[in-house]
C-alpha cells in the first residue's frame, strides 16, 4: 500500500476508528515510513486543536422561554398530532393505509357495478310450501315449464324461504305474483331462461 | 457495564417515556442535551444571532417528531440529524434571502466573525483565543459536508458509525469527508502545526 492510501486510514488510526487488522498494517507501516509519521503527527496536533474551542452554552432561561414556546406550539398542534393522544402513533399508520385501501376498493367497486353492463337485482320473495311452484315463462311463450320448488331449492342449494337476489346480467324480466286453483306461483318474463343452467337434469314436477 | 452502555439504556427509558407523552422525561432529555445542541449550531454558524432561538426549534421538532422514532437507542444520531437538517435548511433561506454563497455564510449578519466567540474571554490565554479563532475560520471555509462531518466528530464526539447514521451515509463516506475536512484544515493551519 502507498503512503497516499494511507494518509486516510491513518486519519480514521487518530479517532480510534480502525479495526484490529489495519492497526497492525498501519503501525507496521510507521515504523519503517517517516513521511507517515510526520503525515501522523500532523492529524495528532489538528486533533488537539479542537479541546482549545470553549463549549458554549445557551443563555439563561433557555429551557424557560422553550417551555413558553412548546406550550404555544402544543395548542396550534395539527389534528393529525392531536390524533395521537387517543390512537399510537404505530397504529396511525397502517389505520391510514387501511382505511385508503377500504376507500380504493369500495370506489373501484362501486365504478364497476355502476357501469357494468345491465344487471337487474330482483328480489324473488317464495313461500316455501310443499306445493309451491315456480313458472318459468318465456316471453314467445305463455308457459315454458312449472317446476318443483324443492327439486329447484336442492339444486341451487339455498334457502328459499328467505328474501333471494337474483342477479341476471343481459336479461330483462319482471315478475308478478299469480294464483291459480290454490297454487302460489310466481310468474317470471325472460328475455333466456336464467335457470336454464340450474335446472338441467332436474326432476321436474307439475 | 460501561458507563456508555448504561448512559444508553437509561437515555433509552428516558425516549421511550417521552414517546408516551412524558413531560418530565422530555425536561430531562433538554437539560442533558441543550449544550450539545446549541454547540453544534454554534460552531456550524458561529455568527448566527439566533443560535438561541434555533436550539430551541431543534427540541419543538423533537418534541413534535419524536414518537417517530423507531430506534430509541439512536436518538443522539437522530437528535443530531435534526440540528443538520435545521441548520441546512437555515442556509438555504439565509442564502436565498441574501444571496451570499454557502461559504460565505458567516457574513450574513454583516458582522465580523468573532465579535460574538470566546475572544473576549479574560480568562483564556492570547494563544488558545488565536488558534481557536484561526481553527474556527478555517472550519468555515470547508466545504458544508467537510464541515458537518468533521465537527460531529471533533466537537460532537460521535462516532463514524452514529455520523453514518446521522447524515444516512456509509461508514466509508464518513471517513473520506473527515479525512478531506482534516487535509483542508491542515492547510488552512499549517503555520500552527
Amino acid at each position: 500500500m502507498s503512503c497516499d492510501s494511507f494518509k486516510m486510514l491513518l486519519s480514521a488510526y487518530v479517532d480510534g476508528e480502525v479495526d484490529k487488522n489495519e492497526r497492525v498494517t498501519i503501525e507496521s507501516h510507521l515504523a519503517t515510513c517517516q513521511n507517515c509519521s510526520a503525515e501522523l503527527d500532523k492529524f495528532t496536533r489538528l486533533k488537539a486543536f479542537f479541546s482549545h474551542l470553549e463549549i458554549k452554552e445557551p443563555a439563561i432561561g433557555f429551557r424557560r422561554r422553550l417551555s413558553t414556546r412548546l406550550m404555544t406550539a402544543q395548542h396550534t398542534k395539527p389534528l393529525w398530532s392531536r390524533l395521537e393522544i387517543w390512537v399510537p402513533y404505530h397504529f396511525l399508520r397502517p389505520l391510514t393505509y387501511a382505511f385508503l385501501f377500504l376507500i380504493i376498493i369500495g370506489g373501484s367497486s362501486l365504478v364497476f357495478f355502476k357501469y357494468r353492463s345491465p344487471e337487474l337485482p330482483v328480489k324473488v320473495v317464495l313461500e316455501q310450501s310443499s306445493d309451491t311452484k315456480l313458472a318459468l315463462n318465456n316471453e314467445s311463450k305463455d308457459v315454458v315449464s312449472s317446476r318443483n320448488l324443492d327439486s329447484l331449492q336442492e339444486k341451487m342449494e339455498t334457502s328459499w324461504d328467505h328474501v333471494e337476489e337474483i342477479y341476471a346480467e343481459d336479461i330483462l324480466f319482471e315478475s308478478t305474483r299469480v294464483s291459480s286453483e290454490g297454487e302460489d306461483l310466481l310468474s317470471f318474463n325472460f328475455e333466456t331462461d336464467p335457470f336454464e343452467d340450474l335446472l338441467e337434469g332436474t326432476d321436474l314436477g307439475g | 457495564m460501561s458507563d456508555r452502555l448504561a448512559d444508553t439504556i437509561s437515555e433509552e427509558r428516558i425516549v421511550r417515556q417521552c414517546q408516551n407523552g412524558d413531560h418530565q422525561a422530555f425536561n430531562l432529555l433538554v437539560i442533558k442535551y441543550q449544550k450539545l445542541v446549541y454547540n453544534f449550531i454554534y460552531r456550524l454558524a458561529p455568527n448566527w444571532r439566533d443560535v438561541d432561538d434555533l436550539a430551541q426549534e431543534v427540541f419543538i421538532r423533537v418534541y413534535k417528531s419524536i414518537s417517530t422514532l423507531k430506534e430509541t437507542k439512536q436518538f443522539k444520531s437522530w437528535l443530531h440529524r435534526i440540528v443538520t437538517n435545521l441548520y441546512l435548511d437555515e442556509v438555504r433561506k439565509r442564502r436565498r434571502m441574501t444571496e451570499v454563497s454557502l461559504d460565505d455564510h458567516q457574513k450574513i449578519d454583516g458582522e465580523i466573525l468573532h465579535a460574538n466567540s470566546s475572544q473576549n474571554d479574560p480568562s483564556r490565554s492570547f494563544g488558545e483565543k488565536e488558534l481557536e479563532g484561526a481553527l474556527q475560520e478555517a472550519i468555515n471555509h470547508l466545504p458544508l459536508e467537510y464541515r458537518i462531518a468533521i465537527i460531529l466528530r471533533e466537537i460532537q464526539g460521535l462516532s463514524y458509525e452514529e455520523i453514518a447514521q446521522t447524515l444516512k451515509c456509509s461508514i466509508g463516506t464518513v471517513k473520506s469527508r473527515i479525512f478531506r475536512a482534516r487535509e483542508l484544515l491542515k492547510v488552512e493551519l499549517k503555520e500552527y502545526l
